[in-house]
């Protein structure tokens, strides 16, 4: 039960943060540092910032992550399955190839309609 | 002792990020803190023997859904002053969902949970292939609705935010294959003083 295979992960993670907060502590007190209201405003090529970083951008780049994320989940299904594919006999079998198909109807759809092509 | 070590290191440190998701200035930083307190919940499965719900909890959660998070902050186009000049307008509402919250987590932990020692049971199969089991056949139905919402989410992004533009110029792949050296370069002879005749 004692998950202790992943005890070298939590090594690496612990050795991992511990070498971020001393380089960045090590950074904040070894090197010398005397900010002025010039070096720590925004430089753009000289002249003064144009407008905010904040601004709104194309929508079409939310609509390829949402095509991403359900890809990514019907990947997410296939591991089990692949797995256990010598347990569940043919039904098992026959529903993913079922699930397959429904959302290669919606890939073929986003395909003919265009959404993945960069306009 | 290690475990119990361990689980409240990830717990002591989700609780943490989850404060500084609710209290930082800057939503960018709260969506970054989302993202380290879905790691901790991934650690915290896997300390409990779920391998497979916690990795896909990291692939999907952490490389998706906190992205798509970061995109919708983006997209809000608000000033952070203004963004905390009504919080306290919020406070009953997340009381009440709080409160519904911790009372369904009461009722799982102290009612609903067996009091069956953890330790007492013997895993002769692992977390992925116990969830491959029983998904296509058991839950087959589900797993059939899981595959239609997700079609749906599909068209559902496409009709809203996909909007057709006939006069933009684009590849036409088939054409760019199916072309030959004759349609692009033809070798003409002049004869002098006469010139090329454009088609």
């Amino acid at each position: 039960m004692y998950n202790l295979d992943y005890i070298f992960i939590l090594i690496f993670i612990l050795i991992g943060a511990g070498m971020a907060i001393a380089m960045y502590l090590l950074s904040k007190i070894l090197s010398p540092s005397s900010p002025d209201s010039e070096k720590l405003s925004a430089y753009e090529c000289g002249f003064e910032a144009f407008d905010d970083a904040r601004s709104k951008f194309d929508v079409k780049f939310y609509l390829v992550s949402i095509l991403f994320i359900i890809f990514d989940l019907e990947i997410a299904f296939l591991f089990p399955w692949a797995v256990s594919l010598s347990n569940i006999g043919a039904l098992g079998f026959y529903s993913m190839m079922f699930f397959l198909f429904i959302l290669t109807v919606g890939f073929i759809y986003e395909w003919k309609n265009g959404a993945l092509d960069w306009e | 002792m290690f475990l119990v070590g361990s689980f409240f290191l990830f717990a002591a440190f989700l609780i943490t990020t989850c404060i500084f998701v609710i209290f930082s200035k800057n939503p960018v930083n709260s969506v970054l803190f989302l993202v380290l307190a879905f790691l901790n919940s991934t650690f915290l499965f896997i300390l409990i023997g779920a391998e497979f719900v916690g990795i896909i909890l990291a692939i999907v959660y952490i490389g998706a859904v906190a992205i798509l998070f970061l995109f919708v902050v983006m997209m809000l186009d608000i000033q952070i002053t203004t963004l905390m000049y009504n919080i306290k307008r919020y406070v009953p509402l997340a009381l009440l969902f709080a409160g519904i919250i911790l009372a369904e987590i009461i009722y799982l932990t102290v009612f609903k949970t067996s009091k069956v020692n953890i330790d007492t049971f013997i895993r002769s199969k692992n977390n992925t292939e116990q969830i491959g089991d029983v998904l296509y056949t058991k839950y087959f139905i589900d797993f059939q609705l899981s595959g239609i919402v997700l079609l749906l989410a599909m068209i559902g992004a496409i009709v809203l935010t996909h909007v057709y533009r006939p006069t933009i110029k684009r590849q036409n792949i088939d054409s760019q294959n199916s072309t030959t050296a004759k349609d692009r370069v033809q070798l003409v002879k002049i004869k002098p003083g006469e010139g090329i005749k454009d088609d």
